[in-house]
């Protein structure tokens, strides 16, 4: 409660003030452009918070992740372009809604069933954490190692890529991760006499050419908008949007169950906003009296949409700040900012740095309180963000790009790296790998040898100490588990593929 | 049709071609070291390699396509909405088509530019440069237009930056023209000797 106490004083310092304002508004208008959203808004910022207090700069990280999807609800109701892939099922009635004059009400339910979402959720959080604190406890290095194989398992298997090429890809970016010096060796491996790979490829270059530069290369070759049509400003007065910020809670019910959906997904690694999206609006219309409703401007369903993608964030830093195991490219960003802020994830930042904890927890609540306001007060007009050309945002995501990556460690050939990154992430997913695998299996791969070669220091060299403790057997079952649950889905989708062809 | 489908198909070899490639030369590079520093680039490498000559095997066998081409996961049997489709394409950059493929390596041309431009001439002068060039040639936005954004994001640049956060930032290779800005910059070492 302490700690509670203080991270509170400290929120409201002028500092922490303005880092939540800088995230807040940074994830508003990179979820309000359809196609850049928080990862690539985390990625560009990331570099630049370094040498900063890691507490402002875990506010700006939470403030982003908070507040992007809300951000993305304001195309989708008055564009009928979701900002990000969260915000798919508030077009359904959001823009309905638009159509018949009622954009304000509609960005007002929106707004104040994200604010309400993301309070559910991080009150779960933390009510989970002390417990996770304890759980941890009983986790050895073998459990670690099979953690982090179920970790990559499981984004591969919940982000609806292909399995064989998820698991691949992280198994790339594992041993990509086992270049240069090793903290368990101290020797330098895979460095081929090249110096600049004494310390290995630095994460920052490479989060920032697969995640920004490889997306700025897709979104220019597309060229355009990535909105079409003309956003509308008539959002209906304050009225309207306050009678929608009220009008949430006339659906206590689809609020509760979207909050707990969004919590849940959140949770698993890999699944994320999106699903919880769609689960959320799947189930609230099916538990509805009234179906027919949905889909044609019922505020129900953008309060089912809108609360289970804001609520994913309380469930989604759960197994980032437990075991270090980031479930989608937010986390991965905000593992790579615990990175490059001397932060390890886990038992020590949960009993040792809870300061940095209750940073990230009420920064997120801070900045969707803000965000709560500015859609009310300004969502008509931010709206108009959504059609800001493309080819102005391209060389603007370059520059900072490129800046941002030579910032960390003023060495000219990071920049290199992330162009070089840049053109090979765009080919790999090109040809379907999910980058996202590559990355966790790069950010985890020295945990996973470290943790691999402490078992086999405990038990001198008998590799049973892999299959023998209770926690390593129960990661074990769940890991065959979902290889068997993906080969069946696999060999289905292959019948199926088959018998389109026949 | 076909010829595009082959294209891509032949794209996507390269890749899982060069990842292989690359998986192969953990694999046996690990025979260069002792003891336990090999174990984690075998235990790892030896399944992606196995995983990756399956992925090419699969991809040449109509029989096999469906499993490194289906989504192969748990959410096989949900069909998503074309509305999700069609962001999920816009945000993966899938959907590339043949003719586009001129387009990314255009784009990719520039950020390469952009680079050798920096390395020479540092961030001072190349981020102008590449701004209003970029905009006047690539957007195709008036040059009076892209002079005022370049101007304006120049301030930006110089008042974030150079005042605010007071980085030191790469001046390039010419030599030194204008102290702390332009020229006078020394190449980190790639190799020992170089």
């Amino acid at each position: 409660m302490e700690a509670f106490a203080d991270a509170l004083l400290r929120m409201f310092e002028p500092a922490s003030m303005a880092a939540i304002f800088l995230g807040m508004a940074v994830g508003v208008v990179f979820g309000i452009i359809p196609g850049l959203g928080s990862v690539i808004a985390m990625t560009l910022l990331l570099p630049f918070t370094f040498g900063w207090d890691p507490i402002l700069a875990m506010y700006v990280f939470a403030g982003i992740m908070g507040t992007a999807s809300t951000g993305g609800a304001v195309p989708a109701i008055l564009l009928n372009t979701p900002g990000t892939i969260a915000n798919v099922c508030t077009t359904f009635d959001g823009y309905p809604m638009t159509r018949r004059g009622e954009g304000g009400r509609a960005l007002g339910l929106a707004a104040s069933a994200s604010g309400l979402g993301t309070l559910f959720s991080i009150i779960v959080l933390a009510a989970l954490l002390p417990l996770a604190t304890v759980m941890l406890m009983a986790f050895g290095p073998p459990d670690i190692f099979w953690l982090v194989i179920l970790g990559l398992l499981a984004v591969t298997f919940a982000s609806r890529q292909n399995m064989a090429k998820g698991l691949a890809a992280g198994g790339v970016g594992i041993l990509i991760a086992m270049i240069g010096s090793s903290p368990v060796f101290a020797k330098i491996r895979f460095g081929l006499g090249a110096e600049y790979l004494w310390d290995g490829i630095d994460v920052v270059p490479l989060a920032v050419g697969f995640f920004a530069l490889s997306e700025l290369i897709a979104y220019t070759s597309r060229g355009g908008t990535i909105a079409e049509g003309e956003a509308s400003l008539n959002v209906g007065g304050i009225r309207q949007l306050l009678r929608g910020a009220v009008e949430v809670f006339q659906y206590k019910g689809i609020l509760l169950r979207g909050s707990l959906i969004g919590t849940i997904t959140g949770a698993i690694p890999g699944a994320g906003g999106a699903v919880a999206n769609f689960l959320s609006y799947t189930s609230a219309k099916q538990a509805s009296k009234t179906p027919e409703l949905f889909g044609t401007g019922y505020a129900g369903g953008i309060v089912a949409s809108e609360s289970a993608n804001d609520a994913k964030d309380g469930g989604i830093l759960l197994p980032t700040l437990t075991f270090g195991i980031p479930g989608n490219g937010e986390m991965v960003i905000m593992m790579t900012a615990f990175i490059l802020h001397g932060i390890q994830p886990g038992r020590d930042l949960l009993v040792n740095r809870t300061d940095i904890v209750w940073a990230i927890i009420l920064g997120v609540i801070g900045a969707q309180v803000l965000t709560t306001i500015v859609l009310l007060g300004a969502g008509g007009w931010l709206a108009k963000l959504s059609v800001v050309p493309v080819r102005y945002i391209a060389p603007l995501v370059a520059v900072l790009s490129f800046i941002g990556v030579y910032a960390i460690r003023s060495n000219i050939w990071d920049v290199l790296l992330a162009v070089a990154a840049a053109i090979g992430g765009f080919a790999l997913r090109k040809a379907g790998f999910p980058l996202i695998t590559l990355v966790i299996g790069f950010v985890l791969g020295g945990e996973a040898e470290k943790s691999f070669i402490q078992s086999l220091q405990i038990s001198g060299g008998d590799y049973m100490v892999f299959f023998t403790r209770p926690v390593s057997i129960i990661l074990i079952i769940v890991i065959i588990g979902t290889l068997g649950w993906s080969l069946r889905g696999a060999l289905r989708a292959n019948a199926r593929a088959r018998e389109v062809r026949a | 049709m076909n010829l595009r489908m082959n294209r891509d198909r032949v794209l996507n070899l390269v890749v899982y071609a060069a990842l292989l490639v690359l998986t192969l030369s953990f694999v046996i590079g690990a025979r260069a070291y002792e003891g336990r520093m090999t174990l984690v680039p075998r235990v790892i490498g030896i399944p992606t390699a196995l995983l990756l000559a399956f992925i090419i095997v699969a991809e040449l066998s109509p029989r096999l396509r469906g499993l490194t081409h289906g989504r192969g996961g748990a959410a096989d049997d949900e069909a998503p909405s074309p509305e999700e489709s069609a962001q999920r394409q816009r945000e993966s950059g899938a959907g590339v088509d043949a003719g586009s493929w001129q387009r990314v390596l255009t784009v990719y041309g520039w950020l390469v530019g952009f680079f050798l431009l920096t390395l020479v001439v540092g961030f001072y002068v190349a981020v102008p440069i590449f701004l209003f060039a970029f905009l006047v040639r690539e957007s195709q936005v008036a040059p009076v237009r892209a002079a005022v954004v370049t101007v304006v994001v120049l301030l930006l640049f110089l008042l974030i930056f150079d005042l605010v956060l007071d980085l030191a930032l790469w001046r390039g290779l010419l030599p030194r023209i204008l102290p702390g800005y332009i020229g006078g910059g020394s190449l980190p070492p790639l190799y020992r000797g170089l």
